[in-house]
């Protein structure tokens, strides 16, 4: 496959803010970035910024860069630490929305088109340019996965009704399900509605009503968020795809009566295993005959341990640190995903790791844990999910108090104030009890929840 | 406590927790996006309120309603109302 923008759908528009911009203005502006970054030719170049910015940057530096390293925008400077510690990055292009003093380097800033003549950029020949991923971490430190662009549009539907949709884009594009609505609307050459990241979400859905958007890709949190905003309703929307979390059945229902004649697709994908499959019956899990089978591009299968497995029938995919193999040597990648087989349907239960999901994020319990036992007077701490009908669970952390005397209430408050001042909200305990003793389970394990 | 009232209290309780400075009389039409609470502190609210009243009403409708205003929340909650488990 060549670049990006030599593959994108040439119907393919980028609304943002009042303004569109066509392809033709995009291909100009590629080439014309082109000669502006020369310098950046087979280099290994991290993009940061707003969609608008970040889609145009992906443009342009497919083909062109070495690798495209994607870089999501609130990432914290312990985070872009992570990232120059595991990749040998080159150059970093931002835009004026980043707070780029978390980047301990020099970076580009990148502002207005620029005017320069691109005739010759053409005469160069493509770069096979490779991908670099972050998955969703769980420790605020990255762990970045390769890609090529073959392997990220594998399941791009590319049919004549995707490419009358007009795609609003809720998520990061520098994550795996971002990317997969930009991909989708470039390679269809449907539209891309975009508006910053840090605006409210009423005003985004204000916005997306506005710009006539037809087709939304969210978490189900965010999804029983928007139901929450009463302009919602009056999006005319005929694709529903839900992902990143458990769907439950109750809510495909919610929005299958909001939205009768829309097309609502659950998708199952994972970074590390590039892409999954999707679900299209409105019904929650996916059906029991499907294990054992080719579905799309991708075989499923069931673990002894009552994990899905994936094996990904195209290509492999490995990690940037190269150390840990994704796929096993028949080709099968452990999703970690706890699976229970209820008649003909097949329904996720949570993560084997025990890694909590809450409204889309994952928390590993026992890094909320060593937080907490950072505490003087907290001996030992348990943190385990709550079962919540908006966020999928909330965490709930079980202390055992040293024997120094101390009010209760006081000990509760403590811990809250510590897990608020250091750790991002989700992460943050709403339930906090005082326990005895720390449950052991018959097997002389620790029992969590 | 009555019904209307709990859940006000709930609703100050989550807003202090998420640094959201509400006023101290909520009116109906209070839209509950619009109150500075996120859907974190929304999840949270809805927490309280089944620790506080012993039920959910978004786990127990067939087809789960999600209100926009503060009047709809507190009709919601008092449509359910035969399942509380008075304290």
């Amino acid at each position: 496959m060549q670049g990006l923008s030599s593959v994108a759908n040439t119907r393919f528009e980028l609304r943002s803010g009042a303004h569109t911009v066509t392809w033709e203005k995009l291909k100009v502006d590629c080439t014309q970035q082109r000669v502006k970054y020369k310098e950046l030719r087979g280099k290994i170049v991290a993009v940061q910024g707003n969609p608008e910015h970040f889609i145009k940057s992906l443009l342009f530096l497919d083909g062109f860069a070495r690798c495209l390293v994607l870089v999501p925008k609130g990432s914290c400077s312990r985070f872009v630490s992570s990232v120059l510690d595991d990749i040998d990055i080159d150059a970093v292009i931002v835009d004026e929305s980043v707070d780029y003093s978390t980047w301990p380097i020099p970076v580009t800033v990148d502002s207005e088109t620029p005017s320069v003549d691109g005739s010759h950029e053409q005469l160069h020949p493509v770069v096979d340019t490779q991908w670099m991923l972050p998955t969703s971490g769980t420790t605020g430190m990255s762990k970045y996965v390769n890609h090529s662009l073959n392997s990220l549009c594998r399941t791009v539907a590319r049919s004549k009704q995707n490419a009358s949709q007009r795609w609003g884009l809720l998520y990061d594009p520098a994550r795996f399900a971002g990317l997969q609505v930009v991909l989708q609307a470039l390679l269809s050459g449907a539209s891309l509605v975009v508006s910053e990241g840090d605006a409210p979400l009423p005003k985004r859905v204000d916005y997306f009503v506005r710009q006539g958007v037809t087709a939304l890709s969210a978490t189900p949190t965010l999804w029983r968020h928007l139901l929450m905003i009463e302009q919602f309703a009056k999006l005319g929307v005929s694709q529903i795809t839900l992902g990143g979390e458990i769907v439950d059945g109750r809510l495909i229902k919610t929005l299958a009566t909001l939205f009768p004649a829309a097309h609502i697709t659950h998708i199952y994908a994972s970074t590390e295993a590039g892409v999954g499959f999707a679900v299209h019956d409105g019904e929650e899990g996916f059906p029991t005959a499907w294990i054992d089978k080719t579905i799309g591009e991708v075989r499923l299968g069931i673990s002894e341990t009552n994990t899905l497995l994936i094996q990904s029938l195209a290509n492999v995919q490995t990690y940037a640190n190269q150390s840990i193999p994704i796929f096993d040597d028949q080709g099968w990648h452990d999703t970690g995903d706890l699976l229970d087989v209820v008649g003909d349907r097949v329904i996720f239960k949570g993560r084997l790791n025990g890694s909590i999901n809450v409204g889309g994020n994952k928390v590993m319990p026992e890094e909320v844990e060593r937080h907490i036992e950072k505490l003087h007077f907290v001996s030992r701490a348990i943190v385990s999910g709550r079962k919540n009908s908006i966020a999928g669970n909330l965490l709930e952390a079980s202390i055992v108090l040293t024997s120094e005397e101390r009010d209760l209430d006081e000990a509760v408050q403590s811990v809250h104030d510590h897990c608020s001042k250091s750790l991002v909200a989700y992460k943050v305990p709403v339930f906090i009890k005082v326990i005895e003793s720390i449950p052991i389970s018959a097997s002389g394990k620790l029992t969590r929840g | 406590m009555g019904l209307t009232e709990s859940i006000q209290r709930a609703l100050l309780l989550v807003a202090k927790r998420q640094s959201v400075s509400l006023p101290h009389v909520i009116e109906r039409e209070l839209v509950l996006l619009e109150s500075g609470l996120d859907s974190l502190g929304f999840a949270i609210l809805v927490a309280e309120l089944e620790s506080e009243l012993g039920y959910d009403p978004f786990s127990l409708m067939e087809t789960p309603f999600y209100p926009s205003t503060y009047g709809e929340l507190c009709d919601m909650y008092e449509t359910y109302s035969s399942y509380r488990i008075v304290k």
